[in-house]
């Protein structure tokens, strides 16, 4: 043995660690670093040191020859995972009294991926994001526990590195998250109990997502990440192709019938697929360059840009994103004050293709070339009527319908704040934060419709249209909060309380103008518009912890919105929670199985006051545009006109709607917490519903008004497991899996009980005006399905026309719709995730499945008629192949044989990646990877895809599937 | 900070209601909406800013919702378009969830709200130099008294009833009355009396043919009360047999004044040296704000100030079916939807009738006469061209034909209804009708190329009722007609058309079908009102 000294520092930022524990593998000796990093000891050759320290990774040294050995300890990314961002601070994960659920980087879904809500997909149990469908840039609905409101927001409050945005997103940006770079962020936290989210008060109803972004490290590193993508369409709308279209018609119709004369074009029958023509295979690249570090060793920062060009499947459709973001994070005063400054640059050009074009593909007859002789509409095959003019009624060429229009938008977007954290010279517990933040953008964009293109009459008589429009929008904050904690070693104690003010304006200007090629006035509109609203908040938390066991949390928020009147302006909102960790307990302190075990409980009032219109409760007038003006004529034939104007309905009354939410949870984990997870119950109540409902008539100025009215009632539970399957030094498993199941149901939803009174309709489906197969009803969940129940023949075959008299009078009418117990939002929704690597390989694949939901096949009940092809007019239409199984002859869009069953099994991601380490024996490294996102979706559903959000299937762009290979490098 | 917290609006088109009203003109528009009420909808034009909720824009349209109820459930029209609620309405059969009786009742309600608004708002801000508020308020009287009138024949008694006196926001309207009761007639009564100038009232109407074309002068508010008496005995009973002869007595009056105010029968002599169509014809023309002679009341349309998805162009495109050319209506597209049944066709015996003219009204090439119906195929029925975007020249209206917003004016009272009635007061006055009625109903039969009428005897009460049919079909009274006359329910022999009471070939309505269902979302909202008989 001789004596063996060394020093232990962090491989962070290179700084000696004091209080290091360096111990002899295998025995009780050791000693433990000094101040200045240092250790010295006496030990063998053949000894092994043990070096470990709280927040970094152990690290086992041979001692061999060794007599001065240096150690740098790398931080423990597990670690640094126990911290959670909560509202207004950060909090220890084993302290937390509410259901949070914090998913990082490494979690993140992979493969193509535009918009942040993509990485969360399925990650977190209570969390159910849909897509509008697969065009880039696309918007998605994100629902946290089902959904506390009707009329009023039901998305949840996003928050970016403490900023709130606004629920409304931007003009010429269908998904209002998009503007962030996915790549920059770092965490995403789900607070979904109102314990957690009760400190956002009047806008925490819904939950709330709390993004942070990348921050600079210590060490300087620049990283590229790039990919090339190619998107194919995965699932069409089923029609008839041009042989079976032919047989139809020949069958049913005859040959020298209407629809048979009409068929093929001079004197052709061509075999053109409509929905071949109008989608393609998409090409897309990224691209994103950061670089992070520290100036001069005090000044940290990270910045990044990315560029984005994603190529739709549609035709002419695209998305061009261009982000900028700069992070500096320096401390001054001896770190007493820190200083967090973010912001971020988005640049976004996009290209909408008009959706319409999918409906016309499936309607168009399928015996028509593409291009006709006839240039009128330029060239492309149009339905004529005698006087050479298209058939008002026909469908538009689909390709037409790309081709000779322009719709698109360039917006830019900066989202900024700064925040800056003192700790008090003389009171170093005390800290005053202060937050300063704007998020501004300007969104400019068009739809123009070419001259010469025959889409629709008047356009064409009036030499295209010209619609363009401009959003401008601000959003400004100002946060400030004193937090003071204080340890009680003798009570064994601690105090951690925080209090604050908050103020936020929300502002946007918007106009658009239509004119024609004519240069008649006629139609020619400028119309401006401009609102804005301010919430002014004070709160304030406490945090008490007894013995690292029991955690107690109170929140309190004051919120005033200027959308309320005086008088019903304020809203208080507290909240209580409880956690007790068992593990501490002497029975389970020594356990080898039970690692963790921990039980929460918490209750919680939070509000909601975004409906949508800024001045609901104020008499409001509102002039007209000029083709709403009023005209008479003098008694000379001359004629006046004048604007009109209109009083606007309102409810003096109006103010808060309320939920409490009572939420128990159980963390738990075994076996070193091999196996680890947690279960969640809660209930949540929500009343004065925002609601839009029938007024008495005569008590206002419309039919329905924004009131509160009803309640609305979710209960839920959620598990969420993780298991380390297989962990070996070179081959490791992780599973993680979550499931959720929420039963929601409307309690109350007018003023007085009628029990003849059925709901609010909604659901709106086309094929003729005021035509809706949802209800919201009593005793019921949102959005359920209205309809009249089918009358089957022995074969099973629906008989057209043919509905059960439910209440046996006799005749079937209105009064025999009823509402199914067939939902439109899944009773279950689960999420698996699956990560292997293999010494440098690495695998991941994340499914999600919907269970218990159905949709009503829109597109089968619109387009699926033999009446669709006849029209009754001198033009024939293609039909949705669904006419095969139900020969209808007419519409039968109120019969419950289209509520169909919309389970599904998706394969979101798949992706397999090689990481090349030290390639240089620099610090450099690369991981390349390849990827499928929408591999596969197992379903029952006859429509062309099943998830749909709030289950009207009709004609929506369909989700692609996309080969992604991509390369990472690490400077 | 808490200040920023009381906002009003920053939007150049918004204003508090204290704010609004700075001038006569600004009031001229607030009255501007109140007609706008029945002829169009929403503060965007066409469509995009609705008034109602719960319907479509267009669909939601005071005369077209008024217009599918009078029309459709009648032996006139039919329209197969999958809209909801229109099926009952063609078969006559409607609940009290049916969306097109459910918008019409909110529509006739929202025009009474806002004309309370608009007299409680004049009388506020008002100045003593503002000299023509005293005539816009009674024109808003005008507006919410036929509102009213149109509550009570088809809802009746027993809606909503506020004034300028009740509040806006949480309270719940009490209704007139008990449904067969006298309220809301009383009500509707007393108004037109005071702002038509019979009654003594400091608001009154301009002169009859004094005022501006297309607003409400003495003679609107008179014909109104003409059909209010007239009428009277199908409120006040559920048979609607219990007459009253005092009130055919002061409809007499009312229709006395109307003969002498100067009105007449537009000729082929009134029209232009260069005109195109019938005098007939000339009355639903894209130009017919000059047939003021006989057009008493008119809802104004223009194609570009005055846009809408109802009213005239639901009147024009509607009708337009496949194998009619649309561009000769002066719009560029038909809607395939609204068709004549062939009762309508054989209501008129001469086929030389001008009203019914083949191929320029009538348009029953290709279609069989009396042949199958299906009410879901366009090819039924035949196509009625009464409204025409043309001028009386043979010009294209304002809109070049280049779009479908039309700008016919819809006459509402017409000078050939005051005749009719005038007939049809002396009949139930247990008179014959007077020599001279009779002459001015020769001027109708004149007009329409039939040979004149020469004695009263020839004219009884079912001869006023077909007489109606010609003269005034598809102009939206048939519906209250029929009521009247007792041929629309049960009825000792029942009068049945193609598709009444929901069969093919017709059958009785029942007995509640002489009155829609008050809507069951008020029902649930307002505990004071109570559903009419047997719904």
């Amino acid at each position: 043995q001789s004596l063996i000294k060394g020093v232990v520092t962090s491989g962070a930022d290179g700084e000696t660690l004091p209080g290091v524990n360096v111990l002899i593998k295998g025995t009780s000796t050791g000693t433990v670093t000094s101040i200045d990093g240092s250790f010295a000891l006496q030990a063998a050759p053949e000894d092994i040191l043990d070096v470990s320290f709280v927040g970094f990774k152990s690290q086992q040294i041979k001692v061999g020859a060794q007599t001065n050995i240096k150690v740098v300890l790398k931080n423990d990314v597990t670690a640094l995972k126990e911290v959670v961002v909560i509202g207004y601070g950060t909090a220890k994960k084993s302290d937390l009294t509410g259901a949070v659920t914090a998913i990082n980087a490494s979690d993140f879904n992979q493969g193509a991926i535009a918009s942040p809500q993509e990485l969360l997909n399925g990650k977190v149990s209570g969390v159910r994001i849909t897509t509008d469908g697969g065009a880039p840039g696309a918007g998605a609905s994100i629902r946290i526990r089902g959904g506390s409101s009707l009329s009023a927001s039901n998305s949840p409050l996003i928050i970016v590195d403490g900023l709130p945005l606004d629920s409304k997103g931007v003009s010429g940006m269908p998904n209002g998250l998009s503007s962030i770079n996915p790549n920059d962020i770092e965490t995403f936290t789900v607070l979904k109990d109102a314990s957690a989210t009760a400190i956002y008060g009047s806008r925490a109803s819904n939950g709330v997502i709390i993004i942070t972004t990348k921050k600079g490290g210590n060490d300087f590193q620049l990283s590229y990440t790039g990919n090339v993508s190619v998107a194919t369409p995965a699932s069409r709308i089923t029609n008839l192709n041009s042989f079976e279209y032919e047989n139809l018609i020949n069958e049913r119709f005859g040959a020298d019938s209407a629809p048979g004369r009409l068929m093929g074009y001079n004197n052709a029958l061509y075999d053109t697929d409509w929905q071949d023509m109008i989608f393609r295979n998409a090409i897309s690249t990224e691209h994103n360059i950061s670089v992070g570090g520290k100036v001069m060793k005090v000044l940290p920062y990270r910045a990044s840009v990315g560029y984005n060009d994603n190529q739709g499947i549609l035709k002419g459709s695209g998305m061009q994103r261009t982000t900028a973001s700069l992070n500096l994070s320096p401390k001054f005063f001896d770190d007493h004050l820190s200083v967090n400054v973010n912001s971020k640059f988005m640049h976004m050009k996009n290209e909408f293709a008009d959706q319409s074009a999918i409906g016309s593909a499936v309607a168009f007859d399928p015996t028509k070339p593409v291009f006709m002789d006839n240039q009128k509409y330029g060239g492309y095959y149009t339905w004529l009527d005698q006087s050479g003019s298209k058939i008002m009624q026909a469908p538009a060429n689909p390709l037409a319908i790309l081709n000779q229009q322009t719709i698109g938008s360039n917006v830019n977007r900066f989202i900024g704040n700064i925040q800056l954290d003192y700790k008090f010279h003389a009171i170093p517990n005390l800290k005053a934060n202060l937050n300063l933040g704007l998020d501004q953008s300007v969104g400019n964009g068009e739809a123009n419709t070419h001259a010469g293109s025959g889409i629709n009459n008047e356009i064409y008589d009036r030499q295209g249209k010209f619609y363009n429009y401009r959003q401008d929008k601000k959003n400004e904050l100002l946060d400030f909060y004193l937090q003071y904690n204080k340890d009680l070693p003798a009570l064994k104690s601690r105090f951690d309380v925080m209090t604050g003010y908050s103020w936020q304006h929300f502002w946007y200007s918007e106009s658009n103008h239509t004119s024609f090629g004519d240069g008649n006035e006629n139609g020619k509109t400028d119309i401006e518009v401009r609102s804005e609203n301010y919430l002014v908040s004070f709160f304030g938390r406490a945090n008490y912890s007894f013995m690292e066991r029991l955690n107690l949390t109170a929140t309190l928020r004051y919120d005033g919105s200027s959308r309320f009147s005086e008088n019903n302006r304020w809203g208080v909102f507290p909240s209580f929670a409880g956690a007790y960790n068992f593990k501490k307990e002497a029975f389970l302190k020594n356990s080898e199985v039970v690692s963790t075990l921990k039980l929460r409980v918490g209750w919680g009032l939070t509000g909601q006051q975004d409906v949508g219109n800024d001045y609901p409760s104020q008499g409001i007038y509102k002039f007209s545009n000029e083709p709403a003006s009023f005209v008479y004529y003098r008694q000379d034939g001359s004629m006046v006109h004048v604007p009109t104007v209109r009083p606007e309905a309102y409810d003096e009354t109006l103010k808060w709607e309320s939920t409490a939410t009572t939420n128990i949870g159980i963390d738990f984990g075994f076996k070193d917490d091999r196996i680890n997870g947690s279960l969640e119950l809660y209930e949540r109540k929500t009343n004065d519903l925002l609601n839009t409902i029938p007024v008495p008539a005569g008590s206002n100025f419309r039919n329905h008004v924004l009131t509160n009215v009803g309640s609305l009632s979710n209960k839920g539970i959620e598990l969420t497991l993780n298991g380390k399957v297989v962990q070996t030094s070179a081959f490791n498993w992780n599973l993680a899996f979550n499931a959720s199941r929420n039963w929601s149901k409307i309690t109350k939803l007018t003023a007085v009980d009628n029990p003849d009174y059925r709901g609010v309709l909604t659901g709106s489906i086309g094929g003729g005006t005021g035509n809706n197969v949802q209800i919201h009803a009593v005793n019921h969940s949102a959005f359920s399905y209205f309809l009249y129940q089918q009358v089957y023949d022995h074969e099973g075959k629906p008989v057209e026309g043919q509905y059960v008299d439910r209440n046996g009078d006799g005749i079937v009418n209105d009064d025999d719709r009823y509402i199914m117990d067939k939902n439109a939002i899944p009773d279950w929704t689960l999420g698996l995730s699956s990560n292997m690597t293999y010494k440098n390989w690495d695998m991941s694949m994340s499914f999600r499945a919907n269970i218990g939901v159905y949709n009503y096949n829109a597109s089968a009940s619109g387009s699926g008629t033999f009446n669709e092809i006849i029209t009754g007019g001198d033009y024939i239409n293609n039909v949705h192949s669904d006419v095969l199984n139900t020969h209808f002859s007419k519409y039968n869009q109120l019969s419950d044989y289209y509520v169909q069953r919309a389970d599904f099994l998706r394969l979101d991601n798949i992706m397999l990646g090689y990481n090349f380490k030290n390639i240089t024996k620099s610090h450099m490294s690369a991981r390349v990877y390849a990827s499928v996102n929408n591999l596969f979706v197992l379903t029952p559903y006859k429509g062309m895809d099943p998830e749909v959000f709030n289950g009207i299937d009709s004609d929506f762009y369909p989700r692609p599937r996309t080969f992604l290979m991509g390369v990472n490098l690490t400077f | 900070c808490i200040n920023d917290l009381n906002v009003t609006p920053i939007d150049p088109n918004k204003h508090t209601a204290e704010k609004v009203y700075k001038s006569e003109e600004d009031l001229m528009s607030g009255l501007g909406k109140l007609y706008n009420g029945l002829s169009h909808t929403g503060q965007y034009g066409p469509a995009g800013d609705q008034d109602l909720d719960d319907v479509d824009e267009g669909t939601s349209n005071y005369w077209r919702t008024y217009w599918n109820i009078q029309e459709l459930s009648t032996d006139e029209a039919i329209n197969g378009w999958n809209d909801n609620g229109l099926d009952e309405l063609n078969y006559g059969l409607v609940n009290a969830s049916n969306l097109i009786t459910r918008a019409m009742y909110y529509r006739l309600v929202y025009e009474v709200v806002l004309t309370n608004e608009f007299i409680r708002k004049a009388e506020e801000v008002r100045k003593p130099s503002w000299k023509n508020v005293p005539q816009m308020i009674a024109e808003a009287r005008f507006l919410r008294a036929l509102s009213y009138y149109n509550c009570l024949e088809l809802f009746g008694n027993g809606v909503p009833f506020v004034t300028e006196a009740d509040p806006i926001g949480s309270f719940l309207p009490k209704p007139a009355g008990k449904q067969f009761g006298h309220e809301l007639f009383d009500y509707i009564e007393k108004e037109l009396r005071a702002i038509s100038g019979l009654d003594d009232s400091d608001a009154q109407l301009a002169d009859a043919r004094q005022g501006y074309i297309g607003r409400a002068d003495k003679g609107a508010a008179l014909a109104l009360l003409a059909k209010l008496y007239l009428n009277h005995k199908s409120f006040f009973s559920e048979d609607g047999q219990v007459e009253n002869a005092d009130y055919y007595q002061k409809g007499a009056q009312v229709i006395d004044l109307l003969t002498t105010a100067g009105y007449g029968v537009v000729a082929k002599a009134d029209l232009p040296a260069n005109a195109k169509f019938s005098a007939y014809q000339s009355l639903f023309l894209a130009d017919n704000q000059n047939q003021q002679k006989e057009i008493m009341f008119q809802l104004s349309y223009d194609g570009r100030y005055m846009q809408s998805w109802g009213g005239a162009t639901f009147l024009t495109c509607g009708a337009i079916l496949n194998n009619m050319n649309a561009a000769y209506f002066g719009v560029n597209e038909g809607w395939n939807g609204t068709r004549g049944l062939w009762n309508l066709y054989h209501n008129f015996h001469q086929k030389t009738d001008l009203r019914a003219q083949a191929d320029s009204i009538f348009y029953t090439q290709g279609r069989q006469i009396d042949g199958p119906i299906d009410l879901k195929d366009a090819n039924t029925g035949f196509g009625v061209g009464k409204f025409r975007n043309v001028n009386i020249d043979g010009t294209l209206a304002t809109n070049d034909g280049k779009n479908v917003m039309v700008d016919v004016n819809i006459p509402v009272f017409r000078y050939a209804d005051v005749i009719l009635m005038a007939a049809e007061f002396d009949l139930r006055l247990g008179k014959s009708v007077s020599a001279n009625h009779l002459a001015l109903i020769n001027e109708l039969q004149k007009r329409a190329g039939n040979r004149e009428i020469s004695s009263s005897s020839a004219i009884d009460l079912d001869w006023i009722l077909q007489e109606r049919g010609r003269e005034l079909y598809w102009e939206g009274c048939r519906r209250t007609d029929l009521i009247r006359f007792n041929k629309y329910t049960s009825g000792t022999a029942p009068y049945v058309w193609a598709y009444k009471g929901g069969q093919v070939n017709g059958r009785a309505l029942p007995m509640q079908a002489r009155w829609l269902p008050i809507p069951a979302s008020d029902i649930s909202a307002n505990p004071n009102i109570i559903q009419n008989k047997g719904y």
